[in-house]
């Protein structure tokens, strides 16, 4: 075979980037690095070549392109490392340039695989150059270096059928669990004897097919069984944890404008005559091994939730939050095998905004789209959520009926993320990166577009009774979950493939990316692949809906799985624990006298509470032009607003506000109440930017350690019974959620659990989008107002961290807080408020420090009515996080009204000014800052150390 | 009779939806159309083309390059006598790319030669966010009559605009083609980031051809039509993007 090469770099060909991030390493000597595009192609002649060249593969003004040799004037001297892509790694460009190939009039088919290579000069040993190529230069997740000898055209040899049977009806308890392990099925003993039993009574034992599909939906990640487990939680049996803490209490409220909870792919709420729905996920540890694909893979996989939300919804947002350890962690601190949090936090930054912006979704970026822990380091989070629009017909999902049709929508079937689903309930250990390749795959953003596209026109000709994605466990968990009332039929040799050689049970369990499932009857599948065909979306009817309620898979004519959907949906053991949360005694130290102005710069340069504008930029945030509100709403976009409105592609003036609220500093301190403090602050930042409190939903994100630890598992409950306090409390349920647990890392430095992290997304619709608030005092003179409570509690707080200080978290008054926010979204939209912040992080002081950045204005305080309320020190008044309360600016005409409206709750502080900000009490100023020196720090301290 | 608007579509595209309510709302009709089904179609139908913002085929290769390869094929010589005929074209963010790829902007020489590029930013990033442009009063441009000031979000990896050659830029600066440039809160032109959010050659944001009928532009108009879209301008009764399109539209009339 005829093999040529192009070579292309940019004519600076110099990466300074990457020369810099050597430096970063500790390497000296590197003179410089140069960076070439290889395309290796297959079978292609001279002309084609020109052609290539010439038209597609490079931009004669900026870069320049060697055919099949570089210029040794370019390389002389120089250290050369070539990258290709792993085999089986599929590149979306590969599709792409055999589209432009066609349209240049290239007449054959061209292979090409992609690569790059690197041409490095200076002075280098051997450890430093292995150094540069792990950290640097490969992704070893996907890709490799060049060997001498590697082939980069490889013919892979058909698959030929074999049937495998697993003898498991004689083995006892130690061979059970060595066919579970060497399966990689993840399954307990007790699953296992669930399993041998069920195929006793059928008479045969399980094909490797068919244990693999049971492994996959009774796996953690797509069953959720250990929240929905029994324990005996110190001391009192709850059966269903989930059941009884979130989705009991949410729909015993029975809110007429909830449309869909926790049946669906995402949950729904009614907002005029659209539906609104919602959904976040976690992408975890696919992200700490190859943290561009990881993330790629989370937003799409999120983004097809909302398109398969009901009959077919439209995204229109895209939501993100990632935990990562300090960026400035030196390299001696870090594990073995593990990337460092500076390569894993640019990578899925990377990852989701290449994949949001490629769909044209607007992403929001918050204050919490960004939180630092130390624990994060080995096992770091990655929350990607997704908002969709539908109308409300399209908002159920409606049950196949028999002899109806499985259309497979979009991209091919590979080996991807073959035991993805079993992979992310297991927890991550050093060797991880060798033991899980196969687990992580490129995303291809515009076949998922495509899809997209094909969808909502399939949606809005009412084509199609039920639409869904398929996610974690693939084919088999979509298609599994579809078909569980009235049973289906797949024929696996249907699947449309990436490349030969794949197993049965490969095409069944494989999670290759932008897939969906469309149900459809007979008359209706013509109509269906036309519109497919019209976007160049692959479709194919694979399967249909039998009425024999069992899930039958056949390759060819011969069957290789049989299971009764009733086994398959209900079989799985109920897993039940022993758990144990108890709060530890703790000596309330005493502050020592602290200087105020410094307390507040040391807050705005925390890394959690800091400007993340450099990031957040990376995102578009406008396309759809349904952006009213964020991220960000100052005149040099840096200051980050608590909240995004989005108006409603139908009905003048609807909307919804949407906010995250993370805050894992106050798990250990007391879960029960990190709930409570996080849903409050949530409902109050949807409050204060004049969203209808009375119609907030709720979405939860549990990311835990491991279900095995009693002490982390009772955490684990009581953040949950924390959510069901609140739920209560406030009348507001939940519509949606998601567990991620087993999130710790074991390596060369020990074994390290994350900080129990609850991620809440909350959401409510905005009535009249002409009426909304920002953070940014807008006239000076107007009269700053504190409404609601402020605390004594300092525990967890950033204030209590940064001085070492112990003690309680605030404790929540729902009915109180309830009724102030209420009062207050209506008294936003009455027009009587000019400004609004919610008080959260860093308190009363970074409250005002924000709505001073924001706007340039600033205010002075006077304390003196506060120490008349509150029986309060001045550290507790400024820096307690007392959730629920928020400051609000009025026009001073209207104050006796919005006296009036508030009563107690009520309470003014201090004036709009300019230029400094000034607290001062009867007898002395305690704060004076200017507000250039407060957006000094917020607004540079990240850039500083974090490297895009 | 409404003006009626040729929206392109391909795979990728993602602007389509909003730039069709604002041609809309200026008072046009309009149609999506599939690249791919451009051949059965009949220009005649159409009086603007609109080629809008996405990321065509991945941008894969360098921004827009495989779509105008696509459209070079079925379009070019069709779209020259449209524009011939004293018809309008507009490409917005990815359009902007098709347009100077297929030489219809800037075309000093009527050749239809890419005459230009669109490089990557110059700070290596994809940039979202909010920038202020003026008008060139002198145009011939019938896009951005009687705008002065606008405000408008970008958002793209390769807005960086550098003619080919200083001849180039001369028959550019002669001929009124540099229609929008980037400018700071007082109104002068800047090559200060993040106010020139690219750090396009002489801060051009927007171009137009030698007839004043095609024109290119980074920001996106389409993403500014209703004041409270900018909660900043909105509180100023700023002029919007709407304006850009009206222009289109009251050209027919």
């Amino acid at each position: 075979m005829k093999i040529s090469k192009v070579y292309v770099s940019d004519k600076e060909g110099f990466s300074s980037k990457l020369k810099r991030s050597i430096d970063n390493l500790g390497i000296k000597g590197i003179e410089s690095v140069r960076e070439f595009s290889v395309f290796w192609l297959a079978q292609a002649s001279i002309k084609d070549l020109n052609v290539l060249s010439a038209k597609l593969l490079h931009s004669s003004f900026t870069q320049e392109v060697f055919i099949n040799t570089i210029p040794k004037s370019l390389t002389k001297g120089a250290l050369k490392v070539e990258v290709v892509s792993d085999l089986g790694v599929i590149d979306p460009r590969e599709a792409s340039f055999k589209k432009a190939a066609r349209d240049l009039g290239v007449k054959k088919e061209i292979k090409v695989r992609f690569g790059r290579l690197y041409s490095i000069t200076g002075r280098l040993n051997a450890n430093d150059l292995a150094l540069i190529k792990r950290r640097l230069l490969i992704k070893n997740a996907i890709e490799h270096e060049v060997t001498k000898s590697e082939r980069i055209f490889v013919k892979t040899p058909k698959y030929k059928f074999k049937l495998t049977t697993v003898p498991i009806s004689k083995a006892n308890e130690q061979e059970l669990l060595k066919i579970s392990e060497s399966g990689r099925l993840s399954l307990n003993i007790s699953e296992m004897k669930e399993i041998q039993n069920y195929f006793k009574g059928l008479g045969r034992g399980p094909t490797d097919i068919e244990l693999e599909t049971i492994a996959q939906t009774w796996s953690e990640h797509c069953s959720h069984k250990t929240l929905k487990g029994n324990f005996l939680h110190n001391g009192t049996l709850i059966n269903n944890l989930l059941k009884t803490a979130i989705i009991e209490p949410s729909l015993a409220l029975r809110k007429p404008y909830v449309v869909s909870a926790f049946e669906d792919n995402a949950g729904g709420v009614k907002i005029g005559n659209r539906v609104i729905c919602v959904k976040v996920e976690t992408h975890n540890h696919p992200s700490a091994l190859e943290p561009v694909g990881g993330a790629e893979t989370g937003t799409g996989g999120v983004i097809r939730d909302i398109i398969g939300f009901g009959k077919g919804a439209k995204p229109v947002s895209s939501i993100v939050c990632f935990c990562v350890g300090p960026q400035d962690l030196s390299y001696d601190k870090l594990p073995q095998g593990v990337l460092h949090p500076k390569a894993i936090l640019s990578g899925i930054v990377e990852g989701t905004k290449s994949y949001g912006n490629q769909m044209g979704i607007p992403t929001d970026f918050f204050q919490d789209s960004l939180l630092v822990h130390k624990n994060y380091v080995g096992n770091p989070l990655v929350y990607c959520g997704a908002v969709g629009e539908t109308d409300l017909d399209s908002a159920k999902k409606l049950e196949p009926r028999k002899g109806d049709l499985v259309v497979l929508l979009g991209g091919f079937t590979g080996r991807d993320g073959v035991h993805g689903a079993n992979f992310s309930s297991e927890s991550l250990k050093g060797k991880s990166e060798t033991t899980s390749l196969g687990a992580v795959q490129i995303g291809d953003a515009i076949m998922e577009k495509k899809t997209q596209d094909a969808i909502l026109e399939i949606k809005d000709k009412r084509l199609s009774p039920w639409i869904t994605d398929c996610g974690g466990g693939g084919l088999s968990s979509a298609i599994g979950e579809t078909g569980k009332n009235i049973g289906v039929l797949v024929n696996l040799d249907k699947v449309p493939k990436k490349y030969e050689g794949l197993s049965y049970s490969e095409i069944w369990i494989s999670e290759s990316q932008e897939r969906m499932i469309v149900v459809c009857s007979e008359d209706n599948k013509g109509e269906i692949l036309e519109i497919c065909r019209k976007f160049d979306v692959p479709a194919t009817v694979i399967g249909e809906f039998t009425g024999k309620s069992s899930l039958e898979l056949y390759y060819g004519r011969k069957k290789v799985a049989d299971i009764g959907m009733k086994f398959l949906h209900d079989g799985c053991p109920v897993v039940s624990g022993r758990t144990f949360w108890k709060e530890k005694k703790r000596n309330r130290k005493k502050a020592s006298a602290v200087n105020f102005g410094e307390a507040i710069k040391k807050l705005l340069s925390d890394p959690d509470l800091t400007s993340k504008a450099l990031i957040a930029h990376q995102y578009d945030s406008t396309v759809q032009g349904g952006t009213i509100i964020g991220p960000f709403t100052d005149e040099e976009e840096l200051t980050h607003e608590d909240v995004t409105i989005r108006k409603l592609s139908e009905g003048q003036n609807l909307g919804f506000a949407l906010t995250i609220t993370a805050n894992p500093n106050l798990t250990s301190t007391n879960p029960r109440y990190m709930s409570h403090w996080i849903i409050t602050h949530s409902l109050a930042k949807l409050a204060v930017s004049g969203a209808d409190f009375t119609k907030s939903a709720l979405l939860d994100n549990f990311s835990w350690g491991s279900p095995k630890e009693v002490k982390v598992m009772g955490e684990l409950v009581e953040s949950l019974l924390g959510c069901k306090d609140a739920v209560e409390g406030f009348k507001v349920p939940f519509i949606s959620g998601k567990d991620s647990l087993n999130n710790q890392f074991k390596g060369d430095k020990g074994e390290v659990t994350i900080p129990g992290t609850l991620l809440i997304t909350a959401l409510a619709p905005m009535l009249n989008i002409k009426k909304v608030v920002d953070q940014g005092f807008q006239n000076k003179d107007d009269a700053v107002l504190l409404l609601g409570e402020l605390q004594k509690d300092m525990g967890g707080s950033c204030f209590g961290r940064l001085y070492n200080l112990q003690g309680e978290i605030p404790k929540i008054n729902f009915e109180k807080t309830r009724a102030l926010l209420v009062q207050l979204s209506f008294a936003i939209r009455k027009g009587l408020i000019e400004s609004g912040v919610a008080i959260g992080k860093g308190g009363l002081a970074l409250a005002l420090a924000k709505a001073c950045v924001s706007s340039g204005l600033a205010a002075e305080i006077n304390l003196d009515s506060l120490n008349k309320k509150f029986d309060l020190k001045n550290h507790e008044i400024l820096f307690s996080e007392s959730a629920g309360a928020v400051v609000v600016t009025v026009k001073r005409k209207l104050l006796p009204l919005v006296k009036e409206m508030f009563l107690n709750d009520y309470l003014e502080i201090g004036i709009v000014a300019e230029n400094r900000l000034k607290i001062r009490n009867s007898s002395k100023t305690i704060l004076d800052e200017t507000v250039e020196s407060l957006s000094k720090v917020y607004k540079e301290v990240f850039s500083n150390y974090y490297e895009a | 009779m409404k003006p009626k608007a040729a929206i392109l579509f391909t795979s990728g595209t993602n602007c389509d939806y909003e730039t069709a309510l604002a041609f809309n709302l200026a008072g046009g009709s309009s149609e999506i159309v599939l690249t791919k089904e451009l051949k059965s179609k009949k220009l005649k139908d159409y009086q603007v083309i609109i080629i809008p913002g996405g990321f065509s085929y991945g941008d894969h290769f360098g921004s827009a390059t495989i779509w105008a390869n696509e459209l070079k094929t079925v379009f070019q010589d069709r779209v020259s006598k449209f524009i011939d005929e004293g018809k309008l074209v507009l490409g917005v963010c990815n359009g902007f790319q098709v347009l100077v790829k297929l030489g219809f902007l800037p075309n000093t020489l009527k050749r239809n030669d890419p005459e230009s590029v669109l490089a990557n930013n110059s700070s290596g990033k994809f940039e979202s966010r909010w920038v202020k442009v003026k008008v060139n009063a002198k145009s011939p441009l019938v896009f951005t009559k009687d705008i002065d000031i606008l405000d408008m979000p970008v958002a793209h990896g390769e807005g960086n605009f550098m003619p080919k050659d200083i001849k180039t830029f001369g028959e550019m600066i002669k001929n009124n083609q540099i229609v929008l440039q980037y400018v700071d809160n007082s109104g002068f032109t800047t090559s200060e980031y993040p106010r020139n959010p690219s750090g396009s050659f002489a801060a051009i944001a927007g171009i137009c051809d030698t007839t004043g009928r095609v024109f290119g532009l980074m920001p996106h108009p389409e993403r500014f039509i209703f004041p409270n879209q900018n909660i900043k301008s909105y509180r100023q009764n700023a002029v919007t993007g709407l304006s850009i399109y009206k222009n289109a539209v009251d050209y027919f009339k």
